[in-house]
């Protein structure tokens, strides 16, 4: 078998978005090699996915069903995902750059002895070898590298919202169960409890306010908090967003920031308030659609990549807006 | 309880704060040169902070391993000052551009000839090729549990427990030690240095060992590069920015305007 | 087609694009400036509540002596609203040790109307009465340079600030002094280091310590530097205070304000946010520039640029344009020197220093340096340490209480000082560095300026905008490095040699130079800015400037 493989990913009972994307250039690959395209679906119930899967018209689902595979135990995740090459013996091994994906690409890869590039934002085929090109953007996004790897199966990540989603197919791909061979003695890190927390989603926002380090304390988000009261009476879900140096400090939650290891988001309005704007922030929102930079510091990046600037301190502009929004409302 | 051991794996990168004027990509050499001095990776500096938090409640001997073909002792002195008691270097010309694989090799080797550890921290990824993978191919060789993207570490009983992020929230999980952890900026930036402990430490600082391929035992064949195969600029990012100006009132009289046209 | 034309374009709004604008207007020509910030001025720029609401703070340039520039009275700037006040004292010291020294203006200013200096017999008896506690001899020597000052050395400095270099082999007025026995210059003096030199002048640790002190000042020159005459000179003036202090009220900003309002009444245009991209060259021959969003400005007769080598060569012209000669120039600028933590600080109450109880003027001295007196620390530590750590542990301080003279710039009852010290390069730092070192600075100077001055403690501060090298970096371009004098100024990046060779006329037809990078040097009010204007009044035949 010579198979392009995805790992696919559930989220909610259904396949998430990001393995309709993972299926798309899946696809894609195994075409140009003129191979097969294989899912693999992992957990302790996986079989309306796997009809799911079925229906994008790949070549095999194969389902792998364990009771040790309920939630994501990455030591059982990882066993049963290197079964499952040794068994497939795939050519592509496709990850998506999920939480999931970080954590096991790595470590899948040293267990078969090849190489993996993480966070791909575009993947080919050279035609001279067959292996893998793998596109990724290094140094926080201020350059794009292209990397070939030796090593099989050739293993990459893949970033999320680069490639289109596949679109459902014809014919159905067969499902085919698999069953991994696990115990607990195989746990090394053990779960005690998962803690569900109000995370904000930042991807789902129609206005971003973000603060960074120029925001001086903590207290300046409670100022950007009044924006976002003032703004979210126009428009749809406003929601605040933060530089990586704003979490660092302790300002904020993790779940605000903006950027290459925070969320990418992409809102209709994104308004950046005390951030300078280093690159790994930038490539995280510069796909938003208007850009409103504040800044004392007239010569920051963010004014470069902004649509509109302000150069004033935001503790005077700010407060003074959110009057005049009111007011105007 | 024994006095633990702790080892932080800290790379030296080009300041990634460096404004955009001062990075430029030479496709020729393959590398993107950064006009800025260097600087432990931020992530491994937070992994460092956790090191420290941790030598404060328990007691635990830190030490700090940087690898790179050429590495500053004068960056990474700053991780003695703040509170690591021992650094090594791992340089070599060899040791340039290799994949993580091999980085993680060579690292697991200077490991298990430093011996006796505990816990091994890392950054969640490197700021220069952001690549994220050294820090679990590295548990993986030296056969440890690994824990990714912990946002806060205690030690207890011989275990690591440890607030891992997940999508939802946070995880707790648990590991026996010995383990390794790579570390997220959630848990916080490496405290701050005064310059008048930095001069008084600097004093007391004697030589940094540095260790080659060969003290390692590492045969130069099974060193793999990279694989770039060309390293371009990234697309243009600028826009044409509008200024704004006036006072705070008339600037947010502006502003309200430009939101309403963007409704 | 060009989207504007001029006779005369000049690139950057900075000092001395501003002061050559209304001269080149006043020759008849049509002039427009483009400037890349959202403001002119360069170094001479004051903003509004900073550092808190109700002040006003000078951002670069603070000793600004503008009154003496020929341009001062040509294009009446007092009445375009640039005055200046003029306090007797000059430069004050405080050692550690409790020791102090203040030094009277030698030739005070007697008329604010038009700047005119007299000799002041009795400020030369007391500074020399001040330098006499340290030491007998060195209060001699102190009347033996006043002398030859007074005679030779002042109208010296005066013909060379404000003419254009003499082509080489061809002594320039500073170079004639070393050949005059009048001079009482040892010519060797032109290769002494600042250590050597202070050494040479003076045997007391006070007065040593307080010419080392004027020469990192001065241009950032630090002990084992080359200073050269000019700013052997130019240093000894500082120790001694022969010229008056001066501060412009308002702050500096008053004197861009008045040049470009002077400007505008003769017909200069002036643009703001527009980065020049290219300087376009046909045939050898500069014929306008390119603005970077595209803009095509026509120069008729000429391109002024007031940009220092590096931009100007390397980025809008293009190094493929330089000969290996001009391009080893342009690679040896070096800019390691000059940086500072900078700013004003807004405070409740004047500082009390404990030194006012026996030297009362201490306490209303334009300049206050407190500083450690340990020579030794001075001589072979203080750089080092700056250098590897970003900061010295034995702050040499300045502070400078302007809002005694200027109450413009302050809230009724409140006082703006500003600081500084020197640090090092801005490379040696990451960014995340600098912002520690800029809290820790700003830590450090309270806790040892209230050893001077007990009334010092934190409260007494209301807000501080300290910048660090790294933010003059980001926003002057031309100011690699972060310091305050565009490049290395001493020695073979002094007086004549500044810049390219050719200086004020580029090796391109109808491209000229103005900026502080060139012969003139640092600091506002030098004389780049006329020189260049006297250059090109003589290859176009305009009128000369007034003198």
């Amino acid at each position: 078998m010579n198979d392009v493989m995805i790992l696919g990913d559930v989220k909610e009972g259904s396949l998430d978005i990001r393995t309709l994307e993972l299926l798309g250039v899946g696809k894609k690959l195994a075409g140009d090699l003129g191979v097969g395209l294989s899912v693999v679906l992992m957990g302790d119930a996986v079989s309306t996915v796997a009809e799911q899967a079925a229906s994008y018209g790949p070549d095999r689902v194969y389902k792998l069903e364990h009771p040790l595979l309920k939630g994501v135990n990455p030591d059982m995740w990882l066993a049963s995902l290197q079964q499952a090459c040794k068994q497939i013996n795939p050519k592509i091994v496709l990850l998506s750059h999920s939480l999931i994906g970080m954590e096991l690409g790595p470590r899948l890869a040293c267990r078969l002895n090849t190489r993996l590039t993480t966070d791909c934002i575009d993947l080919s085929i050279d035609p001279e070898d067959g292996l893998l090109l793998r596109t990724k953007p290094v140094s926080g996004g201020n350059a794009i590298s292209v990397f070939k790897c030796p090593g099989e199966p050739q293993l990459a990540t893949v970033r999320a919202n680069v490639f289109d989603p596949a679109e459902a197919a014809d014919g159905n791909g067969e499902i085919v169960d698999m069953v991994p061979e696990i115990d607990e003695s195989m746990i090394t890190v053990e779960s005690i409890e998962v803690v569900k927390e109000e995370v904000v989603a930042l991807d789902k926002a129609d206005v971003v306010i973000s603060g960074g380090a120029g925001l001086g304390d903590e207290d300046g988000f409670e100022i950007l908090q009044d924006l976002s009261k003032a703004l979210s009476k126009s428009f749809g879900s406003v929601m605040i967003g933060c530089s990586r140096v704003a979490v660092d400090k302790g300002w904020i939650s993790s779940d605000h920031q903006v950027g290459l290891t925070g969320t990418m988001i992409s809102p209709d309005i994104y308004i950046a308030v005390g951030i300078s704007g280093a690159i790994q922030h930038l490539v995280g929102m510069i796909k938003s659609k208007k850009i409103i930079a504040i800044n004392t510091d007239p010569g920051c990046n963010m004014f470069n990549v902004a649509d509109y600037g302000v150069v004033e301190d935001y503790e005077k502009v700010v407060p003074a807006l959110v009057k005049r929004l009111e007011e105007l409302s | 309880m024994k006095e633990i051991g702790i080892i932080v794996c800290a790379k030296q990168i080009p300041d990634p704060e460096a404004p955009l004027s001062d990075v430029s990509v030479n496709a020729e050499t393959q590398e993107v040169v950064v006009d800025a001095p260097p600087v432990i990776s931020p992530f491994d500096e937070n992994a460092l902070e956790v090191a420290i938090r941790l030598k404060e409640e328990l007691g635990a001997k830190i030490t700090v391993l940087s690898m790179g073909k050429k590495v500053s002792d004068t960056v990474l002195r700053k991780s003695l000052v703040a509170g690591a008691d021992e650094l090594i270097l791992l340089q070599d010309d060899a040791f340039e551009k290799l994949d993580s694989h091999s980085i993680a090799s060579a690292l697991a080797g200077a490991i298990r000839k430093i011996g006796e550890f505990d816990l091994v921290l890392t950054g969640r990824q490197a700021g220069d090729w952001d690549s994220g993978q050294v820090g679990l191919i590295l548990g993986e060789i030296l056969g440890l549990p690994c824990i990714n993207l912990a946002r806060e570490i205690k030690v207890e009983d011989g275990n690591v427990v440890v607030k891992k992020v997940i999508p939802e929230g946070y995880e707790r999980v648990r590991a026996k030690m010995p383990a390794l952890v790579t570390v997220s900026n959630e848990v916080g930036e490496l405290r701050y240095i005064s310059r008048t402990k930095m001069l008084k430490m600097l004093k007391g600082v004697g030589s940094i060992p540095s260790w080659s391929a060969e003290d390692l035992g590492i045969t130069l064949e099974t060193l793999q590069k990279m694989g770039i195969m060309t390293l371009s600029s990234p697309p243009d990012m600028r826009r044409d920015c509008q200024f704004i100006e006036g006072t705070p009132d008339e600037l947010s009289d502006k502003l309200a305007a430009v939101f309403k046209s963007l409704r | 087609m060009a989207d504007k034309v001029y006779d005369a374009v000049i690139i950057g709004g900075g000092h001395h694009g501003t002061i050559i604008a209304p001269y080149l207007a006043k020759a008849g020509l049509k002039v427009g400036v483009f400037e890349r910030l959202d403001h002119f001025g360069g170094g001479a720029v004051s903003f509004d509540d900073v550092p808190a609401p109700g002040f006003r703070g000078n951002f670069c340039a603070h000793y600004t002596r503008f009154y003496g520039h020929p341009a001062y009275k040509e294009f009446n700037l007092r009445d375009e609203g640039l005055e200046y006040v003029f306090p007797d004292t000059n430069e004050a010291a405080i050692f550690d040790d409790g020791k102090s020294y203040v030094a009277y203006a030698g030739w005070p200013v007697v008329d604010p109307e038009t700047g005119k200096t007299e000799y002041s017999e009795e400020n030369v008896k007391k500074t020399h009465a001040q330098i006499s506690r340290f030491s007998k001899a060195d209060a001699a020597v102190y009347l033996y340079w006043t002398e030859r000052y007074k005679e030779v050395i002042r109208p010296a400095f005066g013909r060379h600030r404000f003419s254009v270099p003499t082509p080489w082999g061809v002594p320039d007025s500073l170079e004639e002094l070393v050949t005059n026995p009048e001079s009482g210059i040892d010519p060797s003096m032109q290769y002494m280091t600042s250590k050597e030199l202070v050494h040479y002048f003076f045997e007391s640790d006070e007065l040593r310590l307080l010419m080392l002190r004027g020469f990192l000042t001065s241009c950032g020159l630090h002990a084992d530097d080359v200073p050269g005459i000019m700013y052997t000179f130019a240093t000894l003036h500082l120790v001694f205070g022969w010229e008056t202090a001066a501060i412009a009220r308002g702050g500096t900003q008053s004197i861009t304000d008045a040049l470009v309002s002077a400007g505008k009444k003769l017909g200069v245009e002036y643009f703001i946010n527009s980065e020049v991209d290219r300087v376009i060259i046909e045939d050898g021959k500069a014929k306008g520039i390119k603005l970077l969003d595209g803009t095509e400005i026509e120069a008729k007769q000429m391109v002024v640029s007031d940009n220092a080598t590096p931009q100007l060569f390397n980025r809008m012209i293009g190094e493929e344009h330089l000969t290996t000669q001009m391009e080893r120039k342009v690679d040896t600028y070096f800019f390691d020197r000059a940086q500072l933590f900078w700013g004003p600080v807004a405070v409740h109450e004047l500082p009390q220093y404990t030194a006012g109880k026996d030297n009362p003027d201490v306490n209303a001295t334009p300049r206050t340096y407190c500083l450690p007196n340990d020579l030794a620390y001075m001589e072979d530590k203080y750089m080092h340490e700056i250098f590897l750590l970003g900061m010295p542990s034995k702050m040499c301080l300045l502070a400078a209480p302007d809002s005694i003279w200027d109450k413009s710039r302050v809230p009724e009852g409140k006082h703006t000082i500003h600081v500084e010290d020197f640090t090092c390069p801005a490379r040696i730092f990451s960014r995340k560095e600098w912002r520690n070192l800029h809290d820790e600075f700003y830590e450090s100077m309270i806790a040892q300026w209230q050893k001077y001055a007990p009334n010092m403690t934190k409260d007494n501060f209301i807000a501080e905008a300290i910048e660090t090298p790294i933010g003059i970096q980001d926003t002057h371009l031309d100011m690699r490095e972060g310091g305050w004098s565009e490049g290395n100024a001493g020695g073979s990046q002094g007086g004549r040699f500044r810049g390219l060779p050719g200086g004020l006329r580029t090796f391109i037809k109808g491209l000229y130079m103005c900026s502080s990078g060139v012969a003139g040097g640092a600091g506002i009010a030098r004389g780049s800015s006329y020189n260049c204007y006297q250059v090109i009044a003589q290859d176009y035949g305009l009128r000369p400037p007034e003198k």
